[in-house]
């Protein structure tokens, strides 16, 4: 059997992928078109076209200002005007989440009280169903943005804490050892040790947090948000426009994976210092 | 009718009104407004002397508001651009608008306490009146009667209204209109408060689903058939009732048909079908801001006499606004044909006395808001006797207020009028100032502050 070379190898990697794609799109159309032909015949169809879903970029238009005109232009501008809110609702939300789950984390590992004393809340708040907080938040916080910072930060918190426990209980005891063996007094060995040891578990959490990041923001703007593709969503929802939700459902796999990707290289460059495998 | 408040309204209109005594008046007088002097808030200190003239102010305050992405419910832009709020002081946070919740959202966002002023209807929040913050309907904007069966166009179709136009009874009209359905295809969601519509218009044409073809269905499903012409008829939510008028499918029965024909009383079933929308405050802050309310409810007034006066303008500044919160596509003639006129008729000033003071009309508030709390009391979310229709609006209190305000403002004018015959001067500039500020405010349905600065004029 013929070695083949890498390059030959990601080629046929990605001819695969874009087949995949294309394959996909294509039975999306065909299944539309049948559904749309047995049943529906206007535009609030149960399953859009993707030329319909391409279409509905345009309806946006009526975000950006009373009156605005239905063009292509104004609709990928009334997409970035949400996109962007959305999105530092997301990173605000993250960050905030991210900090305050890093550091209780850590508090957690440092310190054998402060574990039994919060360990015991900490592991059930991560078995809250975070959708049945929606509803609370909304009664808390009345649609304001802290609100819906506060949800995705509660939910980003929930997921790092305990992974960042996790990884500091998992580092290696003979890494600590050593450490101390050498004379590392405490907090040394926290700092020198055990926080370089937790960087890639860290990471991958807030991976696992990216990746579900944009859900958590759909679900953070039913919080009675005035903007916002969330906002969009509930409002396409209310008055039945699918083609315009499958548009937002595009968006964010679309941003998802982006961010995903922008995620993964950041942490590759952060722990560039790491043996790779 | 008599109308009595209760002691709690009595006392907080009262208190903001800083009246020193109470006289309950008999038919169409709710509220004593006035004390022995007949001065108002702003003048009961006054002398009874020409000096010093005493200018009453109107307050800038700014109300936490919140509306609903739907016709019924975003009319307040209008008040907003045409300046009807900023005339009486008020401005709506956030941002001049308020915030914009779809209606499943109202009852937490109410509850969280951060709104002041919800347009809403009482029938939404009284489902969850134990949890939620004691609430009154102070303002009524409409009469919501959104429920409609739909038919093709051009089949030769009758209306209920064109049924009654011909001379029959409301009965014998509901039974020609629904007659027309029988062995046809039907279609509705499983919605119950659709259902009920359905159930109604059925049993009051001594009718069964079972003589119709049922095809049950979500509104974009049904909504297509009706366009495909796969179906013959349909009733969906407010959304689908647009788009198919919209595309020329008529209305034949409305839930408002159905309770034009009802019994003017709280137990009678068909009223449910419909319900006033207006504004909703939590009571806490309708009794430290009663003021605010009126001024808010002159507000409400104008609104509504601007779309009835003006039914293109009106849907010009609020067809393009709910299309920019909502993200729809309504142009602007939809609003004048179908919302204003069948969907959501907002209600007038003097509309409006007949909700409030004429037994007679079924749709008098007292039986709206009672008959669904029989609905309630049947479904055994109250228990019986635990509420009455008092207790969820204040509406007529604050109505009855303003017709005293009115009538106050016209004795405090003639007498103004009579008082400028012997000033001159300063002091004749100043009284002439204070009635033509009064007559403005008197046309701007602002009654409360027009009887405070024709009192002073007159004082």
């Amino acid at each position: 059997m013929l070695a083949t070379s890498r390059p030959h190898r990601q080629r046929r990697a990605l001819t695969y992928h874009i087949a995949s794609l294309v394959a996909l799109l294509a039975f999306w159309w065909l299944l539309s078109y049948y559904t749309n032909s047995a049943h529906i015949i206007h535009g609030a169809s149960a399953l859009p076209s993707p030329l319909s879903v391409l279409n509905a970029i345009a309806g946006l238009s009526v975000f950006l200002a009373p009156g605005t005109p239905t063009t292509l232009a104004h609709g990928l501008a009334a997409l970035w005007q949400n996109t962007l809110v959305s999105a530092e609702r997301l990173l605000g939300g993250v960050l905030l989440g991210a900090a305050i789950g890093i550091t209780a984390g850590l508090l957690l590992a440092w310190s054998k009280l402060v574990r039994l004393l919060v360990q015991g809340p900490v592991l059930l708040v991560r078995t809250i169903p975070l959708m049945a907080l929606v509803p609370l938040f909304l009664a808390w916080w009345g649609g304001t943005s802290f609100g819906i910072l506060a949800f995705i930060a509660f939910a980003v918190f929930s997921v790092v804490v305990i992974s960042t426990v996790e990884a500091a209980g998992n580092v290696p005891p003979e890494l600590v050892n050593l450490a101390r063996t050498l004379g590392a007094a405490r907090f040394r060995i926290y700092r020198t040790v055990i926080l370089p040891a937790i960087v890639p578990a860290v990471i991958g959490g807030l991976r696992v947090v990216i990746g579900i990041g944009w859900a958590l923001l759909l679900a953070g703007e039913y919080l009675g948000a005035q903007n916002g593709l969330g906002h969009v969503l509930i409002m396409a929802e209310d008055y039945l426009y699918t083609a315009r939700m499958a548009l937002i459902v595009v968006m964010i796999m679309v941003y998802t994976f982006v961010l995903d990707r922008l995620f993964t290289l950041a942490a590759d460059w952060i722990t560039r210092w790491m043996p790779k495998d | 009718m008599s109308y009595t408040p209760t002691p709690s309204t009595q006392r907080s209109l009262l208190r903001h009104l800083g009246l020193k005594a109470l006289a309950i008046t008999t038919v169409g007088a709710a509220i004593a407004l006035l004390d022995a002097t007949g001065a108002s808030a702003a003048t009961t200190a006054l002398p009874h002397t020409a000096t010093p003239i005493v200018t009453p102010t109107i307050p800038q305050v700014t109300v936490n508001f919140a509306g609903e992405p739907y016709f019924d419910h975003t009319q307040y832009i209008i008040g907003v651009k045409e300046g009807f709020f900023s005339n009486v002081g008020i401005t709506l946070a956030p941002n001049g608008t308020g915030i914009i919740a779809p209606n499943d959202q109202d009852d937490p966002i109410f509850a969280s306490g951060r709104v002041q002023v919800m347009s809403a209807s009482a029938q939404l929040f009284m489902p969850a009146v134990n949890t939620l913050p004691k609430f009154k309907l102070f303002a009524v904007a409409d009469l919501f009667q959104g429920y409609a069966i739909l038919g093709r166009p051009h089949h030769g179709l009758k209306s209920y209204a064109q049924f009654r136009a011909q001379g029959l009874s409301p009965r014998a009209a509901i039974v020609a209109t629904m007659s027309q359905m029988k062995g046809q295809r039907f279609g509705y969601p499983a919605e119950a408060a659709i259902k009920g519509f359905i159930d109604l218009a059925f049993s009051d044409a001594g009718m069964t689903l079972a003589q119709v073809h049922s095809v049950v269905a979500p509104d974009p499903e049904t909504t297509a058939l009706m366009e495909s012409g796969r179906i013959d008829f349909q009733v969906g939510g407010v959304p689908s009732h647009l788009t198919l008028q919209e595309a020329g499918f008529v209305p034949i029965l409305t839930s408002g048909d159905l309770a034009s024909a009802a019994q003017p009383s709280p137990t009678s079933t068909a009223l449910q079908a419909v319900f006033n929308d207006g504004w909703v405050a939590p009571d806490s802050w309708l009794k430290g801001h009663m003021d605010t309310a009126l001024r808010m409810l002159s507000v409400d007034w104008r609104i509504n006499q601007f779309i009835h006066d003006h039914p293109q303008a009106a849907s010009a500044i609020q067809t393009p606004f709910l299309n920019s919160v909502a993200g729809t596509k309504f142009t602007n003639d939809l609003a004048p044909r179908v919302v204003y006129r069948d969907l959501d008729p907002f209600l007038t000033f003097a509309q409006q006395k007949a909700i409030f003071q004429d037994p007679r009309n079924p749709f008098e508030v007292q039986y709206l808001i009672g008959s669904a709390i029989q609905l309630y009391v049947h479904n055994g979310t109250y228990k019986p006797g635990e509420y009455t229709w008092r207790d969820f609006t204040d509406a007529d209190q604050l109505y009855a207020a303003m017709v005293q305000y009115q009538r106050q403002t016209q004795v405090d004018l003639a007498k103004a009028a009579v008082r400028m015959r012997s000033l001159s001067g300063a002091e004749a500039r100043t009284v002439s100032s204070l009635i033509s500020r009064a007559k403005q405010l008197y046309a701007d349905l602002d009654f409360f502050d027009a009887a405070r600065f024709a009192g002073a004029a007159a004082a």
